[in-house]
């Protein structure tokens, strides 16, 4: 496994650790609201990171190397607590993905980069759950 | 924003005549680039960029442009039946998807793989999934 291809698996776990952290607290946060499409889209899209983070984790540990750890706590922004605010950082963390996944594909081949384009592609259609609109290249 | 032509530069030093000249190797990508090129173009030619295909026609011009691809001379004016614009689009997010998954050259690998994403993201796409 060349040092590119290591770093860029190691950089989208560091990203998915991030995500589930924030949408697990804005999972907390939505819970206070009333049951709406936006709760069910962050259950989902939690739901999607942690599968994600368990396989790159996979990956890169039967490459011989540890996976890097999630931080202690990563920062969220405030307040966080109407729908609208919750969605917004829903879509943040979205985007960020998207961005992290497309530097994957380009820093892997075959069944990585395989992996790589299924999330950008699932991650960026998921994006209008948040208030993402249809993009020409997402993820540049 | 990129070309597969600049992925395969040879370091030669072009003062330096006592060297047999080499012959640059073709370009792996060429062919994926070309076809990712013919694919987008053929889109803008198809859809008017007028009303309700207006957006899609912008969408794919800014990705023809992402890969440094020549809009068509001439577009039609005729509105294209929605079932044959969501069947053309899916058809063209699975040769991006295809070609993403073949490009040897990672940068270009990821423009293809955008390209991709950018189109299943269309409405048009998706209304009819």
């Amino acid at each position: 496994m060349t040092t590119d291809r290591v770093d860029a698996l190691q950089q989208t776990l560091a990203a998915e650790h991030a995500a589930v952290f924030v949408y697990a607290a804005l999972g907390g946060r939505a819970s206070a609201l009333p049951p709406s499409p936006l709760r069910e889209a962050l259950d989902a899209a939690y739901a999607a990171h942690l599968e994600r983070r368990d396989q790159l984790r996979t990956m890169i540990g039967s490459a011989g190397v540890d996976p890097v750890a999630a931080e202690p706590a990563y920062r969220l922004p405030s307040p966080l607590d109407t729908a609208a605010q919750i969605s917004e950082e829903a879509l943040r963390v979205e985007r960020a993905c998207v961005t992290t996944y497309a530097g994957l594909v380009a820093a892997t081949t075959d069944t990585e980069r395989r992996w790589a384009l299924d999330a950008l592609v699932a991650t960026a259609v998921g994006e209008q759950a948040f208030g993402g609109t249809p993009e020409a290249l997402p993820g540049l | 924003m990129l070309a597969a032509g600049s992925l395969t530069s040879c370091d030669l030093d072009p003062d330096d005549t006592s060297k047999p000249r080499a012959v640059p190797s073709p370009d792996p990508d060429q062919e994926v680039l070309d076809a990712a090129r013919a694919e987008l173009a053929g889109l803008v030619h198809r859809l008017p960029a007028t009303g309700r295909t207006a957006s899609l026609a912008a969408v794919h011009r800014e990705q023809l442009d992402a890969l440094q691809g020549d809009l068509p001379a001439t577009v039609r004016h005729r509105h294209p039946g929605r079932a044959w614009v969501a069947r053309r689009e899916r058809r063209a997010a699975d040769r991006f998807e295809r070609w993403a998954l073949e490009a040897q050259n990672g940068d270009l690998a990821r423009v293809l793989a955008s390209i991709c994403a950018g189109i299943r993201m269309q409405p048009e796409l998706r209304e009819s999934a």
